[in-house]
């Protein structure tokens, strides 16, 4: 199954430990497939589900440790099964105010078909 | 191939290769028809004059298309799917001939393989290698192997999942070393080469950081040790005229200017970490104990020669064995990363031509008797492509890649009625074995000529008669067989399918108990009869004319030494262990061998169907030295019977379940002299009581005669099945020199 890198990167380049923003912001992917962030800014950040209000951060993460500045995540995230097509939303555990710094995963039942 | 044609073939590559339709993002994508044209991966070759092959290659990464099975789980309509993913990949390009340069690709590539290496016995092999990868690629790659910080396990970890697995109660017994870990590392196993072991030879110890990277850039590039890498090579050539040579000994022999620089990045790197994870240290006590140093950043000078056997030998230091001329391969062998790194399609073939191929070549030559006559060859490298391990994923996403071959899924080969053309075939699975299904002998016939890069002896070579049936094979996961492929001469244009069986255990095979169901590997297009077909048809090479044997490769003597190595591997819930006499991978030599001694090795097979995960036939395989079978015991023949009842002598053969004295060859399953040469076989699974009065597990067993000849140094044997090697089922060996200080006065 596919494994997919999300970049987290800054929103202004020339400030690196500024703002940061996920990279692609939206990213398909099917349940069990391996998630990781690879992280081209200055500063750490921790990808983190977002609770049922869609704004904080969930009680419970995924288990990816803090990725600090140019380094990629661990543990890669398993995407949990789910039982239709789903929309999870995500943040930054570190930085859960900066609007920016939010990312979805589109996760799919089954891959797109291509004609 | 002249410079002019390679252009031509390289300008059609580029056409080929790139599919302008998908996005270079990461995402799912359009999957490739099946059916494509056989891809023909270019070659870099050897320079005649010089009598090497100079080459540089370097690993780097990219997007490329990569197929999936369907999941077990729900949801992926049980249909193939396409992703663009991130692949490590091989590229390179000769030295000498500027025009051979591979892959081409700018655009989403497919999983190639690298460039095909063509050297002739008696060459030197130059390599610049280079690791360029970036490792923020990949997950739980960084930019260094995840041990050398101290991080976690050290293992490549999937939350919940590896290396401790959730879904089996944390059963899963994988720690570091032994485990998935540090993919980003390079080195590469010239597999099926007679040569220098250490060193800058085919030294799979070598542990070759990527690259820093300064604002993105690599901070080791080829022009960094452009100088140095001459410099070494030339002397590297100069060295070598003497042959068995295992030249550089000592690091001191490397160039000044390599070391000093190694140093430095080595050293700047440990300044990253603490003990006892840093580089250097390790490298200095080996260097003071002139030993070869483990670790290198970015770059590493590769140098040995494939030694031409001449005559025999007047005394113990000549030459005494050779390299084999046939079709070889390469691949990446970093312990806890050759599953991954060879799912990434960091293999390639490595075709070493010597006098077998030009007696082929001037049997099949076209005349004017034998008009449109020539021996074409295919290069098929089968790959099994995949990113990430089966165990670092989730427990219904387990399953098997689908096979393909030079990055295609049933590509499709012409051939023309009455023609032959020889097919070198690698398995560059990671874990397959792929039985060859013979085929209907009026569309197609086949003969194997060579096992594993050595030519069979002509007392072992059966060509179908006209009309006759040919045999199916089974290639392990590292095996090569060069095969005749044969389309009769009145063959009616069209498609036909070569069908293959996946087999890992021996209720795979064929009529086994879990075959599975057939799949087509590869087409054969036959085109329509015309005038440039071959006239007469071509026919199989005839016995008398069968390449000459080399002297070196007569049959072994009975040996004095004897060893016994048990394989065993245990289920998930037993804790998926992959053993050999018991143990792990560890830093310890595990066999040692004197230097141009005989001896004679049983591999016995524990794995079987009594419990999880079945009888799997371990590939066993050990480098530099090709080795004799002289004997194979496998309780799942249908020759073996298991009741007195069914016992008919002279038809079967009967097993004892309660008497180990009877769990061997008889008389009509033992293998005759003169023996075929292997560097990897699928051991025989053992197999529980048929009977069912027992639980005696029936072990299998295979026995050969290895030559542990003309280079000493460490290097490694191991099961082929690489997530097994990974996991440490994998010993270290070490050949010794046969001298002594003593001396009586």
């Amino acid at each position: 199954m596919p494994d997919w890198s999300i970049k987290i990167t800054p929103v202004s380049p020339s400030n690196p430990t500024g703002p940061a923003q996920f990279d692609p912001a939206t990213q398909q992917c099917l349940g069990s497939d391996n998630i990781s962030w690879n992280n081209q800014t200055g500063s750490t950040h921790q990808p983190w589900p977002l609770g049922a209000d869609g704004k904080t951060p969930a009680a419970t993460g995924w288990g990816v440790d803090p990725v600090p500045a140019g380094e990629s995540s661990n543990p890669a995230y398993s995407v949990d099964t789910p039982t239709a097509n789903t929309t999870v939303k995500y943040c930054c555990k570190i930085h859960p105010d900066v609007p920016s710094e939010v990312g979805t995963l589109d996760v799919l039942l089954a891959p797109p078909t291509f004609s | 191939m002249s410079s002019k044609s390679l252009v031509l073939a390289t300008a059609a590559a580029v056409a080929l290769l790139i599919h302008p339709a998908h996005a270079q993002a990461q995402s799912f994508v359009k999957c490739p028809p099946y059916g494509d044209t056989l891809l023909r991966v270019p070659e870099l070759t050897r320079d005649p004059a010089t009598k090497t092959l100079k080459a540089v290659m370097q690993v780097s990464d990219q997007q490329r298309m990569v197929w999936f099975p369907p999941a077990t789980s729900a949801g992926t309509n049980g249909t193939i799917f396409c992703a663009a993913q991130h692949l490590r990949y091989f590229e390179g390009y000769s030295l000498t001939n500027p025009n051979e340069k591979w892959p081409v690709s700018n655009g989403l590539a497919e999983p190639l393989p690298g460039p095909t290496l063509r050297a002739r016995v008696g060459d030197i092999i130059e390599i610049s290698f280079f690791n360029e990868v970036n490792v923020t690629n990949f997950p739980n790659s960084l930019y260094f192997d995840r041990a050398d910080r101290g991080q976690g396990t050290g293992c490549d970890e999937t939350a919940g999942i590896y290396p401790s697995n959730a879904s089996t109660g944390g059963a899963i017994n994988d720690t570091y070393p032994n485990c998935f870990h540090g993919s980003s590392t390079a080195n590469i196993h010239f597999h099926g080469t007679h040569t220098n072991p250490g060193s800058t030879g085919d030294n799979v110890l070598l542990e070759i950081r990527p690259t820093p990277r300064k604002n993105g850039a690599p901070v080791v590039t080829e022009q960094t040790y452009k100088d140095a890498f001459k410099t070494f090579f030339d002397q590297c050539e100069a060295e070598l005229q003497h042959v068995p040579s295992g030249w550089p000994k000592l690091w001191g022999q490397l160039p000044e200017f390599y070391r000093t620089s190694q140093k430095q990045l080595l050293t700047d790197y440990d300044t990253t970490v603490t003990e006892p994870h840093k580089l250097w240290p390790p490298n200095q006590e080996a260097i003071d104990e002139n030993e070869w140093p483990e670790f290198y950043i970015g770059a590493y000078p590769t140098c040995y020669q494939l030694p031409e056997y001449k005559q025999k030998p007047t005394s113990p230091a000549g030459l005494q064995m050779g390299q084999s001329p046939g079709t070889q391969w390469y691949h990446m062998h970093k312990h806890g990363s050759t599953t991954l790194n060879i799912a990434n399609s960091l293999i390639g073939a490595f075709i070493i031509e010597g006098p077998y191929d030009d007696q082929l070549k001037d049997f099949y030559k076209s005349t004017p008797d034998h008009k449109n006559w020539g021996l074409a060859d295919q290069v098929l490298v089968i790959q099994q492509v995949g990113v990430t391990p089966n165990l670092e994923r989730g427990p219904n996403q387990q399953s098997a890649e689908e096979l393909s071959i030079n990055g295609r899924r049933q590509p499709v080969v012409t051939m023309k009625p009455g023609q032959v053309q020889l097919w070198r075939i690698v398995n560059g699975a990671h874990r397959s074995g792929v039985f060859f299904v013979a085929p209907n002998p009026s569309q197609i016939q086949w003969a194997q000529i060579a096992q594993d890069g050595v030519q069979l002896n002509v007392a072992n070579y059966a060509a179908p008669v006209a009309g006759g049936a040919s045999n199916g094979f089974l290639m392990s996961a590292g095996n090569r067989v060069d095969l005749l492929v044969r389309i009769p001469a009145g063959t009616p244009a069209g498609k036909y399918n070569i069908q293959a069986l996946d087999v890992v255990k021996a209720t795979e095979m064929p009529g086994g108990t879990a075959q599975k169901t057939p799949f087509t590997l590869i087409t054969i297009n036959v085109s329509a009869a015309g005038s440039s077909d071959p006239s007469p048809a071509m026919p199989f090479i005839t016995p008398d004319k069968f390449p000459t044997f080399p002297e070196f490769l007569a049959d072994i003597p009975q040996p004095k030494i004897h060893r016994d190595l048990v394989f065993m591997s245990t289920g998930h819930a037993a804790g998926a262990n992959h053993t050999i006499n018991g143990e792990k991978f560890g830093d310890t030599v595990d066999q040692s061998m004197i230097l141009n001694t005989i001896e004679e090795w049983k591999i016995i097979n524990e794995t079987s169907d009594a419990a999880s995960p079945g009888p799997i036939m371990h590939p066993f395989h050990i480098h530099i030295n090709p080795f004799q079978i002289v004997e194979v015991f496998n309780p799942w023949d249908s020759t073996y019977v298991f009741t007195k009842a069914s016992y008919v002598p002279g038809k079967n053969c009967f097993v004892d379940p309660t008497d180990p004295t009877t769990w061997h060859p008889c008389a009509l399953t033992a293998i005759k002299p003169p023996y075929v040469w292997w560097d990897v076989f699928g051991m025989p699974g053992a197999r529980e009581d048929p009977t069912g009065a027992t639980t005696n597990v029936i072990k299998g067993y295979f026995v050969f005669r290895s030559r542990f000849s003309d280079y000493t140094g460490k290097y490694v044997l191991h099961c082929h099945i690489l997530a097994h090697e990974d996991r440490g089922m994998m010993e270290l060996v070490e050949v010794v020199p046969n001298t002594t200080v003593l001396k009586h006065h």
